[in-house]
């Protein structure tokens, strides 16, 4: 991880730019900006645990709202939309469609956080170098954490309409966990946003994300330990897909990554201990007759510290 | 009598006797030195007719080696006490080490075999393996949208599992 770190802030200061303004946060604040409030459309490939997907992607913001549309172009086909925090999931071929909503919004081609100054002691922004991504010149943000808590990433951002077009995440080995990536990508250039649309969204989701999370402080459950950097971002009670079973949910995030925290009573056959999903793991454990897991696309030891971080009250 | 008893000599050297009558005739012609001379006169008589190159011994050939052995003289040399006493030193030590090998591996393997009986036993009381994906698919779907993005059948053939007890 250290070794990781050392080589791509010495790559980055290699291919800095001295003609460079803006450092890395503020390249981070403008692509932040940019991925809600501009119309754009395109091609984006998603590699993730050994499966790729390639799908035609829709975003406009109209009237305050923000929506994506994902249309996958190989089998099973489907269609998932998300207009705000709601989701929805059309599988062409079954016509089965799975409608459920998020507490917040989450794009599908990266999350990154409001205010990235806030992670200095956690993160290095370093501003690489530039390279051609669907024949658009990008400038390389690398996202550098400082602990072995969380994975590096980097950021390869359209230089004219400050759009991310690339995003690789790598493990603390520093092999690739997944890649998202534009084949194409066109920039609407109708946009019938306003400043204050944008700035009425932001203040609302701020208002639910702080109303949520004060809802944990009420439960039952204590979390005692967690990653620096890291924020109460909701906590709510939900029905899961498949299971329909009733879990109590808390997310905490440090923009970059997140971790949710699920609570539910201990079954008769429980869980425990770590599992594995390509960049995404979790860690079971039961504490009385209370099931606990830890999940994230986080290291082994961040989901292992959250998880036994959380007590009873 | 004596005209059978050729007869199945006769056979016995062209090999046509069956097993039982062969021993029989071969423990008479053991017995009987004429027999043995006629034995050895029929072989040279054979292999003439066969064309193949005689070489048979004579009668008191076999008298002849046990006589030459006994007459060889026997040497009675003293062995070294030291090459014995090192040879039982070693098989002495080898015994030992292959003793501690054996019973350290046998320790490292209760010990090795410890955790899995855990593992068995935390089994008994965990979820199946197929309802441990659908929970997992479950909370990666409410974690974070982006997993609808994800074909669902990939999702559960790549999810991978490594559970233990926890202490």
């Amino acid at each position: 991880m250290r070794f990781l770190f050392v080589f791509l802030f010495f790559v980055s200061c290699a291919f800095a730019n001295d003609d460079q303004t803006l450092s890395g946060q503020q390249w981070l604040e403008k692509v932040n900006h940019a991925m809600k409030s501009l119309n754009y459309h395109g091609t984006v490939v998603f590699m993730r645990h050994g499966q790729v997907d390639t799908m035609r992607y829709q975003h406009t913001f109209e009237n305050g709202i923000e929506t994506e549309r994902l249309t996958s172009l190989n089998s099973p086909l489907r269609e998932v939309t998300r207009q705000s925090n709601e989701i929805s999931c059309l599988y062409k071929e079954s016509q089965q469609k799975i409608e459920t909503q998020h507490p917040i919004d989450r794009s599908f081609i990266v999350n990154l956080p409001l205010k990235p100054e806030r992670l200095h002691d956690e993160y290095l922004f370093a501003v690489a170098g530039q390279e051609m991504i669907a024949m658009r010149p990008a400038q390389i943000i690398a996202v550098l954490p400082k602990d072995d808590l969380r994975y590096a990433r980097k950021l390869w951002i359209d230089t004219a309409s400050l759009l991310p077009l690339k995003v690789e995440v790598y493990g603390l080995d520093g092999k690739t966990l997944e890649q998202v990536l534009f084949t194409d990508l066109n920039v609407d250039l109708l946009n019938t946003h306003t400043d204050a649309d944008q700035t009425a969204v932001d203040k609302s989701k701020h208002h639910q994300m702080v109303s949520q999370a004060e809802a944990f402080e009420k439960s039952p459950f204590e979390l005692k330990k967690w990653p620096a950097g890291f924020e109460k971002i909701f906590f709510i009670r939900n029905t899961m897909q498949k299971s329909r079973k009733t879990v109590d949910h808390l997310l905490i995030s440090d923009g970059f990554s997140s971790v949710s925290v699920y609570f539910e009573a201990k079954s008769e056959k429980s869980i425990e201990g770590l599992r594995t999903l390509g960049p995404v793991n979790s860690y079971s454990r039961v504490i009385d007759d209370l099931q606990v897991t830890a999940l994230g696309e986080v290291p082994v030891q961040t989901v292992e510290l959250v998880a036994k971080g959380v007590s009873l009250r | 009598m004596q005209e059978q008893q050729l007869e199945k000599l006769s056979l016995l050297v062209d090999d046509q006797l069956d097993n039982a009558q062969a021993v029989s005739m071969l423990k008479s012609v053991q017995r009987d030195p004429e027999l043995q001379a006629k034995l050895q006169r029929y072989a040279l008589i054979s292999q003439a007719l066969k064309g193949e190159q005689g070489s048979v011994a004579s009668l008191d050939f076999s008298d002849k080696i046990k006589q030459q052995l006994q007459s060889e003289p026997v040497y009675f040399l003293p062995r070294k006490k030291s090459d014995d006493h090192i040879k039982k030193t070693s098989l002495a030590v080898a015994a030992s080490v292959v003793l501690a090998v054996v019973g350290f591996y046998a320790g490292k393997m209760q010990n090795q075999v410890q955790p899995f009986a855990e593992v068995t036993a935390a089994a008994e009381h965990q979820m199946p393996v197929e309802q441990m994906n659908a929970q997992f698919n479950d909370y990666l779907q409410a974690h974070d949208n982006v997993w609808y993005v994800n074909n669902n059948v990939g999702v559960k053939s790549y999810a991978r599992l490594a559970s233990y007890q926890h202490n």
